[in-house]
Parts: structure tokens; sequence; C-alpha cells
């Protein structure tokens, strides 16, 4: 008997998922990854081995093709077999979870153009039916520096504003899992590992665990607990295999 | 191990607030369609405004005048008393009432200061006419004028004027007054003719009068309305036979038209009256209506040359004597026609020869029934003889007048012991239909029942016509700016969904589901519908109050030109949604085919 996890968010084994372009098949595979709350997880690896597609099944947005076992606890106690939510094709139920659970900071910040700084930052706590007091959404964006934008349009803010407020919005509604994909791509370095710094430390705080790609492996050093690296394990014919380590 | 989150699910009215933010986020180009969307819909609503008010204009005409919804006969006939009650009855019919001969309602009307002729109008209580101008139906001997006939006049409400007419009787003209107080005056646009609206009973008695019958209740004088005797042939008795010259002579000026040689037979199954000395026999007879002594009259003058005996006859005239069943008349009496039954009184002709086998003897009283005007009715007869045939016997005298009865009615006057000649049918009516839609109605039923009339069908037809037309042009434009309003309203939403796939996929990852995005569309159409009917009808409104300022007074028209309702904007944006829902479907489903994965990675 395995012992107890000490506070997981995600336990995944056996997961896969089978990409094929015109001439090619892509397969990424996770035997094993354990995600714990509060941990802070870089997903690495070479361009085009399936960092995003991971974060995509994380983000329970992507199908995977194989499933041996995908289990999510969104921070209650409760655990979710999402392999079972996706068999039985439950959309509300997987809306559910990205909206309780689950904290996103894309690209260029994924910010909602029609409303403004504080609006957005409002929005996870409003979708959950949660009040979303003015004076609690200004002092999140304070801890970012953000407080004196919150009236501001999205279009209105820098790329490294922009993506101070994603964070703020991911950790709005203190989700269990936060994913991150290459936040800080458009930022410049300083910047970046400034924004990583804030992310995961409030996640921290927060017991969030926070799973974020990059390509960029220096700008986590220091910062990443685990990493999750994608490897190249078997190629064939017109068949490519990436399969994570956990490391 | 699947397990509830116990999360709410977003409120709708947070879906509706984003998806109206995103829209006033996108004001410009929200405000491009909904300002193409207005000016798709405000023609239609101005086209719909001008159809309302010209055909309700024209419309509202036809159903206020009366004039409209009048029915009159366009001849002459008799109308029995249940022609009336019948229509009375019909739901679509507001009034009717008899009306009398044309001869008879040429009346003069007098005043302190003039004398005119009048045309006069029987009406009752609900004329729709009277109504119409809110004039009461005149009481007791009062009168309702038109303007043309106060004018003529110089008279006015609350006055009196005598009404007068005259007839020609026994080669001396004589008159009949009334004095009337004036009731009401009517509008110069109710009646352009001098008229008087008189109680039908005053024109029933003017109309008695005129026809030269006296009209005791008003104390003019006249002959009295006898029944006359009327016969269904006659056997006529000569010496020689008659020419073919005079039988042909005989078919063509007396009224009998079927001239055959007697059969002796049948002439006692038809007479009771002794056979003249005479040789040769003709019986003439009618084929349908009765004849009357002046047809006899004829024959005598045709034949004067061969001296007849004429013996008229009654033929299946049908009586019940006391309680027993139908019998057949027989006549018995050699009565000539010299004698005129009417003439004397009814208690000297009331008496029958009885079957034997009855057991009635002579000199008993007892009732012989006799069908008149179609109802039963029972007069005192004495017997005056027996016979052994099981018909009775009755004088020629009564039966030509029983004769009359069968196709006329007739009053028994116990007062006077005269027989009396009811009053006639109607020769015509006036009706009002209860609306213009049931003027074709009612004239297909009168003409269905043989009777032709005068109806404003062509006039109320017109207008059906335009209101078809227009509603068919309207409902084409309406049409082909809706599929336009669709098309754009299509075009614009998908191609929002096309260029938001972004912020789509963003809402997905925050947690909503396909069918909350699906919304989304669908309640920025619906938004965009609503303001845009909102709009549309703005425009429509000022277009057609400024159309109504300006085209209106050059058209005539004393009603709005163009009649919008809040009825109508609110259809014109109820269509609108619809159109607005059929539009966002195909942008629903495009949402629906938005990978939130994809966002994330080209977002």
């Amino acid at each position: 008997m395995d012992d107890p996890l000490p506070n997981p968010v995600v336990e995944i084994r056996d997961l896969s998922r089978v990409h094929r372009t015109r001439d090619r098949t892509f397969e990424i595979y996770a035997p094993s990854i354990m995600i714990e709350a509060g941990g802070f997880y870089a997903v690495v690896g070479p361009s085009g081995s399936g960092k995003s597609t991971l974060l995509d099944m994380l983000a329970l947005v992507r199908r995977p093709t194989a499933i041996g076992s995908f289990k999510m606890w969104p921070g209650n106690e409760s655990v979710f077999d999402i392999g079972e939510i996706w068999r039985t094709g439950g959309d509300s139920d997987l809306a559910d979870l990205r909206r309780s659970a689950i904290g996103y900071v894309l690209q260029t910040g994924g910010l909602l153009p029609f409303l403004n700084v504080s609006a957005n930052v409002a929005l996870p706590l409003k979708l959950l039916g949660a009040r979303a007091r003015s004076s609690d959404i200004l002092k999140m964006l304070d801890e970012f520096g953000m407080r004196q934008h919150a009236r501001k349009a999205p279009n209105q803010l820098s790329g490294g504003e922009r993506q101070r407020v994603a964070v703020v919005r991911a950790l709005a509604h203190n989700p269990a899992l936060v994913l991150a994909d290459e936040p800080t791509a458009s930022v410049d370095r300083a910047l970046a590992r400034n924004i990583v710094l804030g992310l995961a430390d409030r996640a921290r705080s927060r017991g969030a665990a926070v799973v974020m790609v990059t390509h960029d492996e220096a700008l986590v050093e220091g910062i990443a607990d685990r990493r999750i690296r994608l490897v190249r394990s078997g190629e064939q014919a017109d068949q490519v295999r990436y399969e994570t380590v956990l490391e | 191990m699947k397990q509830s989150l116990r999360t709410s699910r977003p409120r709708s009215g947070l879906l509706i607030g984003l998806a109206l933010r995103d829209l006033g986020w996108d004001a410009l180009l929200t405000a491009c369609l909904v300002a193409s969307l207005a000016a798709t819909l405000a023609p239609i609503l101005i086209l719909f405004a001008l159809r309302s008010g010209v055909v309700e204009s024209l419309r509202a005409d036809l159903v206020e005048d009366p004039v409209f919804r009048s029915i009159l006969p366009a001849e002459t006939r008799r109308y029995p008393d249940e022609f009336f009650a019948t229509l009375a009855e019909r739901e679509d019919v507001a009034f009717i009432l008899p009306s009398i001969t044309r001869g008879a309602s040429a009346v003069n009307a007098s005043s302190s200061s003039a004398e005119v002729p009048l045309d006069m109008l029987p009406t009752a209580e609900g004329d729709a006419l009277l109504e119409h101008f809110s004039a009461a139906a005149p009481p007791g001997d009062c009168v309702v004028l038109s303007q043309e006939a106060a004018d003529a006049l110089d008279v006015s409400q609350g006055e009196r004027i005598t009404l007068s007419t005259r007839r020609q009787m026994d080669g001396r003209f004589q008159s009949a007054e009334v004095d009337a107080c004036i009731s009401a005056v009517l509008p110069e646009r109710a009646d352009v003719v001098a008229r008087v609206y008189v109680p039908l009973s005053m024109a029933v008695d003017i109309e008695r009068f005129r026809e030269g019958f006296a009209v005791p209740d008003r104390g003019w004088s006249g002959r009295l309305p006898l029944v006359p005797a009327v016969y269904d042939g006659a056997y006529v008795f000569t010496d020689r036979p008659v020419s073919a010259l005079q039988r042909a002579q005989l078919a063509s000026v007396t009224g009998f038209v079927v001239i055959e040689d007697g059969d002796e037979n049948q002439r006692r199954s038809e007479t009771l009256a002794a056979l003249p000395d005479r040789v040769h026999v003709l019986r003439l007879s009618v084929v349908d209506q009765p004849a009357d002594s002046d047809a006899i009259d004829r024959v005598r003058a045709v034949l004067a040359a061969y001296d007849p005996a004429i013996q008229p006859f009654v033929a299946n005239l049908s009586a019940r004597l006391g309680s027993d069943g139908l019998i057949r008349s027989v006549i018995v009496s050699d009565d000539l026609i010299a004698e005129t039954p009417p003439s004397s009184a009814l208690s000297e002709w009331l008496w029958i020869i009885a079957p034997r086998s009855t057991g009635l003897s002579i000199g008993d009283s007892t009732d012989l029934v006799v069908q008149l005007g179609g109802e039963p009715q029972s007069l005192p007869v004495r017997v005056a003889g027996l016979r052994e045939s099981a018909d009775v016997g009755i004088p020629l005298a009564l039966a030509s007048v029983l004769r009359s009865g069968s196709a006329r009615e007739i009053e028994l006057d116990l007062e006077s012991d005269r027989l009396f000649l009811a009053r006639e049918s109607f020769r015509g009516f006036r009706l009002y239909a209860r609306s213009i839609d049931d003027v074709s109605g009612l004239v297909s039923a009168l003409s269905e029942a043989g009777i032709s009339v005068i109806a404003q069908v062509q006039a109320i037809e017109r207008v059906r016509v335009f209101d078809r037309g227009l509603t068919l042009l309207f409902i084409m434009i309406a049409t082909i700016a809706g599929i336009g309003a669709i098309i754009a309203m299509l075009t614009n939403l998908y191609a929002a969904v096309e260029r938001k796939q972004a912020s789509i996929g963003h809402l997905r990852l925050l947690g909503l589901t396909r069918r909350a995005v699906a919304a989304f569309p669908v309640i920025q159409g619906l938004a965009m519908a609503a303001v845009s009917a909102a709009l549309a009808f703005a425009l429509a409104a000022s277009a057609g109050a400024t159309i109504n300022t300006l085209v209106g007074p050059q058209l005539g028209f004393d009603r709005p030109v163009s009649a919008l309702s809040a009825g109508s904007g609110a259809a014109a944006a109820a269509l609108m949604l619809i159109a607005s829902l059929i539009a966002s479907v195909a942008a629903a489903l495009r949402t629906l085919s938005i990978d939130p994965a994809e966002v994330m990675r080209h977002e």
C-alpha cells in the first residue's frame, strides 16, 4: 500500500495523448506525475515536445487519448476522477472544476478586453457566485503594484502590467492549481523573473500549486521545486514519442 | 469517486452583463449594426403605419357611415312579418324596419313660414342612421328632419310642423294631415335629401290613406278593407256553342286561362247550384291565382251575344266542421256575383248544409274551421240544411271570401260583423348590417332567398382589396427586409464571434460551459435587436408625425395618414427579436467549436 499523499492537487498515471499531423504522429506520455499543493512545477523540454499539450490536459481543455489515472483535488478534500468525467462527457463538471480549482496565466495575460483591470480580477470570484468587494480587489492588485491601474482597460496596460494583472486574477479565487503557459514570453527577462517570483510567492502562501510551461529553464532557476521534463523516448518512421520525467 | 464541487453556476445576470459589456466595448461596431438594423426596420414600420393609417381611415369612413352598412331592396315585393322577425334575430343585423311604397312616401310639410314636399321614411328605435348622429327615434307623433328639410321649412328642434298627403278618390281630391313635433334635426352630412323620418305607425297610416283606405284612429275617412270575393273558375251556360274565337278571347282577357267543355259530374262536385236550362256548358278556370268579380264581368262582356248564365265556383277550399276531420266544401248557393258578399253583414251568410252523418239538425249552431292566412280560424255558422254527402256545403258568398283569406290574411271584426283584409305585407325594408364586414354575407343570404338588394358591397370590397393589396405588398417588403436584417445580423454576429474567439476561449477557461458561451451571441443579438427596434420605432414615429403634418392635409384625410401604434412597435420588436434569435444560431454554433486549448496556444 502506497503512503498517503502529503497534499496532492493532481495525480496522473499513464496518461497519454496522440496527436497526428499530415506526415507524423506525436505522442506525449506521462507515466506518473504528482502535483502537490504549494509546489512550483516547471514544464520544460524542447520545442514541439508537447509542453503546452500537457498543460492543456491539466487545464481540462484537451482530452487525453488514454488515461490510466487522472485525479484532481480541488482543495476541499474532495477528489475528482477526471478520466471518468471525460468518459461521461461532463462539460459542465469540467467547467465547474476549471472555474473553482484552476487559475490561468497565458502568454499575453488572457485578460478580457471588455472588462477593466478590476473587473477582470473580480470575474473569477463572481463566476463562483462569491462577493467581489472592491477593497479586496484593490488589495490584491496592490500586492503586484497594480492598484493604480484598477480602472484601466487591458489595452491601456503594458505587456508586463497585463501579465501581473493576469497573475492577480489567476490567484483571486484561491484555486488549488495555477497553470501558466509561457507567462513572461512577452516581457524582458528582469521583469519576467520578477513576475514569476511574485506568482510563486503568492501561490505558495495560498497553498496553490503552480505548473508553468517555459522554454527558459534559467527563468525558473531557484523558483521551481520540481521540473517536469519532456524527453524523447522513442522514434519510428513516422512517430515521435515524448515522455515526462519528474526531476 | 465522482463528487460534486458544490459550486454555484454563474448567474444568468452575470452572463448577460458580460455579453452587454462586450457589446459596449465594441461600441462603434455595435452602433453600426444597430443603425443598419434600425435603418432596415424603420421603413417597414413607416410602410406599416401608412398602410394602417390609410386603410383604417378608409375603413373607418365605411364603418362610421351607416350608409355603407345599409341594405335596401332593389325591387318592390311583399315581405311578410316573418321576414322581418327572422332578420331581426340575426347577429349580423343591427336594425331592420319595413318601409312603405315609394308613392306613399311623398308628403307635404308646412311650417308657419313655408310649405315644401318631403320624402318620408319610417324609423324606429335602434335606427342606425339616427343613432349614428345621436338622434333618438321620434316618439308618438314627433318626427326627425334632415337639415335640408329643416332649412326649407325654417324650423328647428322642438317646433311643430304639419305633414299632409293627398289622394284622389271617387273623382275628388282628399287630404289628411298630421300635426307633428320635431324631435331632432339631423346634420347635413347625415342626409342630403329633404326628408322627414316618422314613426312606422304614422307612415303606415299615411300609406293606407293614400291607398284609399280609412284610418279611423286618425279620423281619416275612406273605404273599408273588405274582403273581395274571388273564384277559381266559373261554369258558363249558353244556348249555342261558343265559337273558337270567343274561347280564345275568354282565355286572353278574362283571367280564366283554361277554357274547356263542361263536365256535369265535375260541375256537381264543384257547385250544387241548380242546372240552368241551357244545353252548352263551358268550364273556365284559373291556373294559380283566383280571379275576382271583375273577371266574371269580363266573361259576361265577351259572351254578351250568347246571353250566358254564369255559375262561379271555388275549388280546393278546405274546412273542418266542429271537431270533425277535414272535409271539402261544396258550394250550394246559386247566388251570382251581383250579390257581393262582403257588402252585407257576415251573419247573413254564415250558414251551411251539414252532412247528415254529423248528427246536426237544421237550426243548430256550430263552428266552421277554415284556414285563413295559414292559421285555422273558427267561424260561427248555423245549419240551414242537411245532405247525405260527407261534404259540407257552404254558400258561394262565404266560400268566395274565404278563398281570399287563403291567400291573404283576413280578420273577423265581431264589432262590425264583417271580414276585413288584414294589413298587406310591407313592400320594402331598410336594413343596417352590424358592421361593414357583415354586409356581403347579408347580401348573399338575401340573394339566396331571391331578394335583390342594393348595398355598398363594391365600396367595401374596394377597401378590402386595397387592404389586401397593401398587406401583401407590406408582407413582401417586410419579408425581403427581414431576410436582409437576419443576414446582416447573422454575418455581424458570426464575424463578432470569429473576432472574439480569444475572449470566448478565455471565458471557457474561466469556467463557463459551452452552453453559456453559446448564449453570448444570442444575448448580444437580442440586445441589438431590441435597441434597433426601439430606434426604428422612434424614427418611424418621427417620420409618421411629419407625414401626418405635411402630407395628411394635402390628401384631405381627417385621420392620421400614418398610424403607428405601440402595439405595432411591440410587434416589430418581437419580430426583430425572433429574427435575431434565428440570426444568432450560426454564431452560437460557432462558439461551440471554439477550442479553448487553441486559444491558450495562440492567444
